[in-house]
């Protein structure tokens, strides 16, 4: 492992450990926030994307596009 | 740069009501003890982590004087005060909450020895980070396993106690396999 992983792995088990010290309290109420974050998206629906192909009905046997 | 608590907000939280809900379920004798373990049980050692559901382990009546377990009485109390049921779980102030009955020797032991921990003054009882690690250790799914690196990396486990719960519980060759494979010798 070179010295940026490492030291990216040594910030995150301090972030980590950091973390994990906050009081009992302060976290669950971290995770409520998550959890109504997580349902807040599921609820919300995004628009479809547009058809980028788009056919218009003509006469009988022409399908060209648009 | 270190973490602070944040200032206190207008948003209502509902976990400590939960674990008052089951201290009165426990004073009015629906349920025997009770101990949180699962995902929630391990932010009392860990970091927050998501999850959706609480696991409520549980020392659950008996039907009629038998030993049949029933979930019966616990449903009709909870449902009576307005929560509602959904699949396994039980919907308490918009949390899944699940009860469990110990299913093996390692979760009873975890539920006997469970501490009480203080939540925003509710004390609630918990599973020691020991019983939790090896019981994620005894189910062994890869989010166990990242448990138990987490459990390993925050440095909450105490060594000795640790070594003890696998032993009695015949972890000790997980415990092996599992430093193999995710803690450097």
């Amino acid at each position: 492992m070179n010295d940026p992983m490492r030291q990216i792995l040594t910030r995150k088990l301090e972030r980590r450990r950091q973390l994990a010290a906050l009081p009992v309290c302060e976290k669950l109420r971290m995770v409520e926030d998550m959890r109504d974050a997580t349902q807040a998206i599921a609820l919300t629906h995004p628009p479809k994307p547009t058809n980028p192909v788009r056919f218009v009905k003509k006469s009988v046997g022409d399908n060209s596009l648009v | 740069m270190g973490i602070t608590s944040r200032e206190p907000s207008c948003k209502v939280y509902y976990v400590e009501k939960i674990f008052a809900i089951l201290n009165e379920m426990e004073s009015d004798g629906v349920i025997g003890r009770y101990a949180i373990g699962g995902a929630i049980g391990a932010i009392f050692w860990l970091e927050p982590m998501t999850t959706k559901d609480l696991d409520v382990f549980v020392v659950l009546p008996t039907a009629f004087g038998g030993s049949l377990l029933t979930l019966g009485p616990i449903y009709d109390y909870l449902l009576a005060r307005g929560h509602t049921p959904q699949g396994q779980f039980i919907l308490i102030k918009g949390w899944a909450v699940e009860f469990i009955p110990p299913a093996t020797p390692l979760v009873e032991e975890a539920l006997a020895e469970a501490v009480l921990r203080d939540v925003g003054g509710v004390l609630t009882r918990v599973f020691t980070a020991e019983h939790l690690a090896a019981i994620c250790l005894q189910v062994a799914r890869p989010k166990d396993h990242d448990r138990v690196l987490r459990f390993v990396e925050t440095g909450v486990l105490d060594a000795e106690i640790f070594e003890a719960v696998l032993h009695r519980h015949d972890l000790t060759g997980r415990w092996a396999a599992f430093q193999d494979t995710y803690l450097e010798t």
